[in-house]
């Protein structure tokens, strides 16, 4: 019977304008940054968490769209007469409401998967709370809407609502992260553990996970959010109110106090099974990372092609396998946790996925960058290498050297060209033990002695 | 001059006027807070002329569309009329702020957002009805304040977020004065679609 109910209400109502509207947001969000997401499941359970910035606001507003119609078709003293409890007609159509809700956001969910599906190398479980906390976000701002718009049954209340909402889940997260600086922008005091109420993630890389932990106290305060306002849209009278709120408060004060500081950055933690490494064993070993197991394949090709051209110039010291590195630019593994690492192996840069799942990265740039690599490590020094890099790849492929497409100084690419004319000025022999002791000082983290033996005469 | 008020009375022009003016002056005084620039950037006027779209898109039917379509007035000008002179007073009321030391500026940002959002407005009252043309004007403003949006050279994105564009971007302005034209067009010579009495009756 009750189904019944609410699947009339459903019908008649603005639920239906209300879901498509959702959807239509929802999915122009996700397919517009496909490139964030594709072939990872945390990256897309995050970037779905992300919609919510659009969503909740969204939601909210339908919520009091919803909530103001009996106030709209002048019913509502009619139905104050009766004398069944309020509750009883509001929750078929709040069930229905949050029933829609849910099936958007798993919409939303839903239209990334084929862009993930095809290329991901492992499904993580912490998938599943973080897209279950995300659609218990838009129940819970569903019925708050519904409750405002039953409160304030105003035109105005649903879009003003909106701009509220939006302002408070994104500008004030940013604002109270910000604060935490100081003047020369240093952080003074970590985001406080609050800002983790507010379910909309904006990034997280690709090696970190949000722990389920943490998922969990974020479902209960949103559970005891959406318990508030559905117990405010069936309140009748200040005691009922006032109660109502306190689902709320006991949700923010339990699960405060237990939230880790530092918003959502700080939650992340390192997912190590995303940071294993798959390799390709047909000749050279080949590793990337699980969370990347799908450029595998083209990565081997110029990975392979890379040994070759150094085994042929730097005979009997190449590297013999290959292997993405887990550092990626916000340090997610610090350099303690992969120093183990002989100089048989070429450690690339953590790469970055394109559009469709596969790397964005030519196999040009791939080469490009693996040349790099070889003669690069994370060192204490916070010296820059590239110049001393940049000549020593072009001596081994015979070129130029590269310095990047970014505005090089010119008197840095004349001294660039100048070492790389004085290096193959000398004896062969010569040039290849130079270029041998360079690389081994590069890896054993002597950066001045890396300079001076490419840099010859020069300061 | 009788006419005028009694039209602008059942409007609930009043209300809105003064609903706009109290969001937009709050807006203006919590600037600083936030902010040590005096200029209040683009975002904060999308925020602010999307408060005035919502409130003059309350204002854009009557509470008895049929009984309004009785009168032998000339509908399309009096329509037109009534959305020029609410962007007019819009702009009107943002440009105040630069006697003060936080600005809503520059000018074309202003007039650009305005216009554009009051013909989005204006479009979704004569596609929804009044009481919902708040719904296209608010979701764009809400899609061109994401935080990953801005300011970018690219054209779909200028159009995607026309709104915090800076002053000058040509495919922003086209998009705006497109919006502003098609909007302005549709309201005067359809105006909102007639809904029975009881849904359009105003707030209490």
């Amino acid at each position: 019977m009750t189904g019944r109910i609410m699947r009339i209400e459903v019908r008649r109502s603005a639920v239906p304008g209300i879901a498509l509207l959702l959807v239509i947001v929802g999915a122009a969000l996700m397919l517009t940054v496909t490139g964030g997401y594709a072939g990872r499941w945390t990256q897309l359970a995050v970037y779905a968490r992300s919609t919510l910035m659009m969503l909740m606001p969204l939601a909210l507003a339908g919520g009091a769209w919803l909530g103001r119609r009996d106030r709209r078709h002048r019913v509502d003293e009619l139905f104050g007469t009766t004398v069944r409890p309020r509750w009883r007609r509001s929750v078929p159509l709040a069930a229905g409401y949050a029933l829609a809700l849910v099936t958007v956001y798993l919409l939303t969910f839903l239209l990334g998967i084929p862009w993930v599906a095809p290329s991901a190398g492992y499904f993580p479980v912490s998938t599943i709370p973080i897209t279950a906390v995300g659609a218990l976000a838009l129940v819970a701002a569903g019925w708050l809407g519904m409750a405002a718009g039953r409160a304030v049954p105003r035109v105005a209340t649903a879009p003003v609502l909106a701009v509220v909402a939006f302002a408070v889940l994104t500008f004030v997260p940013d604002y109270v992260s910000m604060s935490g600086y100081d003047e020369n922008f240093v952080k003074v005091r970590p985001d406080p553990a609050a800002l983790l109420l507010a379910p909309a993630i904006n990034s997280l890389n690709d090696f970190k996970t949000i722990p389920s932990s943490v998922s969990l106290l974020q479902a209960l305060w949103l559970a005891a959010l959406a318990t508030t306002g559905l117990l405010l849209l069936g309140a009748v009278g200040r005691r009922a109110v006032a109660l109502a709120v306190l689902p709320a408060v006991v949700g923010a004060a339990v699960a405060v106090p237990l939230l880790p500081t530092g918003g959502y950055s700080g939650s992340a933690v390192l997912d190590p099974a995303a940071v294993e490494l798959v390799c390709d064993d047909d000749g050279p070993q080949v590793c990337v990372t699980r969370a990347h197991a799908a450029l595998l394949p083209e990565v081997v090709g110029p990975a392979r092609k890379t040994l070759a051209l150094i085994d042929a110039k730097l005979p009997g010291t190449a590297p013999t396998r290959v292997e993405e590195g887990r550092q990626l630019v916000d340090n997610t593994v610090r350099s303690d946790a992969n120093h183990v690492r002989d100089d048989g192996t070429l450690v690339f840069d953590a790469l970055s996925i394109g559009w469709t799942g596969f790397s964005d990265v030519s196999p040009d740039e791939l080469s490009a960058a693996l040349l790099d690599a070889a003669w690069w490590r994370e060192c204490e020094t916070g010296y820059p290498t590239f110049l001393a890099r940049a000549v020593a790849v072009a001596w081994l492929t015979g070129g130029q050297p590269d310095l990047g497409r970014g505005s090089t100084a010119p008197e840095e690419r004349e001294k660039a060209d100048a070492a790389l004319r004085e290096l193959r000025n000398l004896p062969s022999d010569e040039q290849r033990k130079r270029v041998q002791a360079a690389r081994a000082a590069a890896l054993g983290c002597e950066i001045d002695r890396f300079h001076s033996l490419l840099f010859l005469a020069q300061p | 001059m009788r006419w005028l008020r009694l039209y602008l009375r059942a409007r609930r022009v009043p209300l809105a006027l003064a609903g706009t003016v109290c969001a937009i002056g709050s807006l203006w005084a919590s600037w600083p807070h936030f902010s040590d620039g005096q200029t209040v950037n683009a975002r904060v006027v999308s925020a602010a002329a999307l408060i005035a779209a919502v409130a003059v898109g309350t204002t854009l039917g009557g509470a008895d569309d049929a009984l309004d379509h009785t009168a032998s007035v000339n509908w399309p000008a009096r329509r037109a009329g009534h959305v020029l002179a609410a962007a007019a007073a819009v702009v009107a009321l943002l440009l105040v702020s630069t006697l003060t030391d936080v600005r809503f500026e520059p000018l074309g940002v202003v007039a650009r957002n305005t216009a554009g959002l009051l013909g989005l407005t204006a479009l979704g009252a004569a596609l929804l009805g009044a009481a919902l043309s708040w719904i296209a004007p608010l979701i764009w403003t809400l899609v061109a304040l994401l935080p990953w949006l801005g300011p970018s050279d690219q054209v779909r994105w200028q159009i995607a977020a026309w709104l915090v564009q800076p002053a000058g971007t040509t495919a922003a302005t086209a998009c705006a004065t497109l919006l502003a034209v098609v909007g302005l067009v549709a309201y005067a010579l359809r105006g909102c679609p007639r809904r029975p009495a009881a849904e359009t009756a105003p707030d209490r």
